[in-house]
């Protein structure tokens, strides 16, 4: 008997693009469709269950084991690193970190820079890895005003098409890395069931093992 | 106030877990000492230079009244180490060993800190012999705890040590390497392989794919390399499986070590119901080398008895004595 695949998914578009990957894997996710406000679906053939969670917790579910993989973006598990497979880049929900201010900023300026961001870890680490102390202030949302009104010298954030920075009046100074869909796994479930490495081979075989570039 | 609040990490066991988690220490240390091994206690604070060279933010520190900065022990393989290395004691020897060990986790995602290990450390025997009694008494604890559903799996440290002696890479490009073999990064390492291209970039390539049945995990990964010391490597992992024969043993090639000292076979026990490995262990020979001891040949595994209980416990009948 083959046993039940859970995966833990974000709501909304990181949800939409996997299932689009999965029905062209050759899987049947009409079921999906109409979702109401449950946050738990079965397949009809008990195939898969689909749980829909904030992002950060779709690491803490699969870390326990109670979803055997999860998808997710990079952005997320930069800031939350340990204790899952990261086993393949799904090449959606492409975006990148990056730093920006207004067009005034000087990054070369001599004085200690402060540095609003919603991901502390990503900006702590990229700044040392340049070897420059920043001081972090943790942002929750809009990080944009934080430097638009003074808050701090400059922000590191998420960037897609750039419209919203261009709105608010800033510029992006210097990109961090890529981000993208990232497919996460259980260490044990892949071990303890077969479904789960035959579902990231036929995963990869649709998404390739070669990461597509942003823009 | 915080006189009715535990730490974060900690936890209270009564009843069911309180009992069934002493029986499981009790039988298997029993067992142990029934098989020969010799009982040690070691401290639970001792120097933080004992467990890394440098501070671990995965450790607890704390000063004592002289200033030393102490830590809580997160195993209790090192300190073994310090024993062997630091007295007179006579090798060949074994240990068994069982108690608390302490690990900081990323707080507030329903982590222990504090857990019970079990667990045994043959020093100076031969390598070959020392193995076999590690894999044969792990599996005896295993049994004796009432785990039913459960699987070894093997790997052998010198594969990923000879992929980056050849390589050669960067300190930082080595610990990036080592983090997408462990994630068992598929797009990861492809594109790692298309930056930095070497002889080993098919069997790179592979890694996440490199475990499960020995029979075919061997076979495919000598068709992706013929590298001398990897070949040797592999070679000693399928000699390990024929003389296991009657418990069939898995493979995974992309084990990182999680110990810097190991060096040669290393085992993880999976199974069903918890969603990491019960047992972890292997051969360590340079674990001496750090308190400035000869060298030594010496295998050891540990258990977590909280994963057993987490496995087991649903099977237990329990009635509260009220």
């Amino acid at each position: 008997m083959s046993k039940q695949i859970t995966i833990a998914l974000t709501k909304g578009r990181i949800e939409k693009d996997t299932i689009k990957l999965l029905e062209k894997a050759g899987f049947e996710m009409s079921f999906m469709a109409d979702k109401g406000r449950h946050l738990i679906f079965d397949s009809p053939n008990q195939q898969f269950r689909f749980l829909l969670v904030k992002a950060p917790d779709v690491t803490t579910y699969v870390r326990h084991g109670v979803a055997d993989m999860g998808v997710v973006g990079k952005d997320v598990l930069m800031e939350h690193p340990v204790g899952y497979l990261e086993m393949l880049d799904l090449n959606v929900g492409l975006c990148k970190f990056s730093v920006a201010s207004t067009p005034n900023f000087n990054p070369t300026d001599h004085k200690r820079k402060r540095i609003a961001t919603k991901y502390p870890t990503v900006a702590r680490n990229f700044f040392k890895q340049k070897g420059e102390d920043v001081e972090i202030i943790s942002i929750q949302g809009s990080v944009e005003i934080a430097s638009v009104i003074g808050l701090a010298d400059a922000i590191v954030d998420i960037v897609e098409t750039g419209h919203t920075l261009g709105a608010n009046g800033l510029e992006v100074f210097e990109d961090i890395c890529r981000i993208s869909a990232r497919l996460i796994v259980n260490k044990a479930s892949l071990k303890n069931k077969r479904e789960v490495l035959h579902l990231i081979q036929q995963l990869e075989t649709v998404v390739g093992n070669k990461e597509v570039p942003f823009q | 106030m915080k006189k009715t609040s535990l730490p974060l990490g900690m936890h209270d066991k009564l009843f069911k877990r309180a009992k069934v988690m002493y029986q499981l220490e009790r039988d298997i240390s029993d067992l142990l000492m029934d098989l020969g091994f010799n009982r040690i206690e070691t401290p639970t604070l001792e120097h933080f230079e004992v467990f890394s060279d440098d501070l671990s933010l995965d450790h607890y520190h704390l000063f004592d009244k002289q200033g030393n900065l102490l830590s809580l022990r997160p195993d209790m393989t090192s300190q073994i180490g310090r024993v062997v290395a630091s007295t007179r004691i006579n090798v060949p020897v074994r240990f068994s060993y069982s108690g608390k060990v302490f690990n900081y986790n990323e707080e507030m995602r329903g982590l222990s800190n504090e857990h019970t290990q079990a667990g045994v450390e043959i020093v100076g025997y031969d390598s070959q012999k020392a193995l076999h009694v590690a894999l044969t008494s792990a599996k005896k604890a295993l049994d004796v705890a009432g785990l039913k559903q459960y699987h070894f799996e093997l790997s052998h440290a010198a594969i990923l040590q000879s992929i980056l002696q050849e390589l050669a890479l960067t300190p930082a490009l080595e610990k990036d390497l080592l983090g997408l073999i462990q994630a068992k990064n598929i797009t990861g390492l492809t594109m790692f392989t298309m930056r930095y291209p070497s002889e080993f970039d098919a069997f790179i390539c592979q890694l996440p794919y490199l475990f499960g049945e020995s029979e075919s995990v061997l076979a495919k990964a000598r068709q992706l390399t013929n590298h001398a010391k990897i070949m040797q490597a592999l070679d000693s992992l399928e000699m390990a499986v024929s003389i296991f024969a009657d418990n069939p043993l898995m493979l995974d090639l992309a084990q990182v070590p999680t110990m810097p000292y190991y060096t040669g076979m290393m085992f993880k026990v999976f199974g069903d119901k918890v969603p990491d490995a019960f047992v972890s262990g292997g051969r360590y020979d340079r674990l001496f080398e750090r308190f400035g001891a000869k060298q030594l040949t010496a295998v050891g595994w540990a258990l977590d008895i909280d994963s057993v209980y987490q496995a087991i416990h649903s099977d237990i009948a329990f009635e509260e004595i009220l």
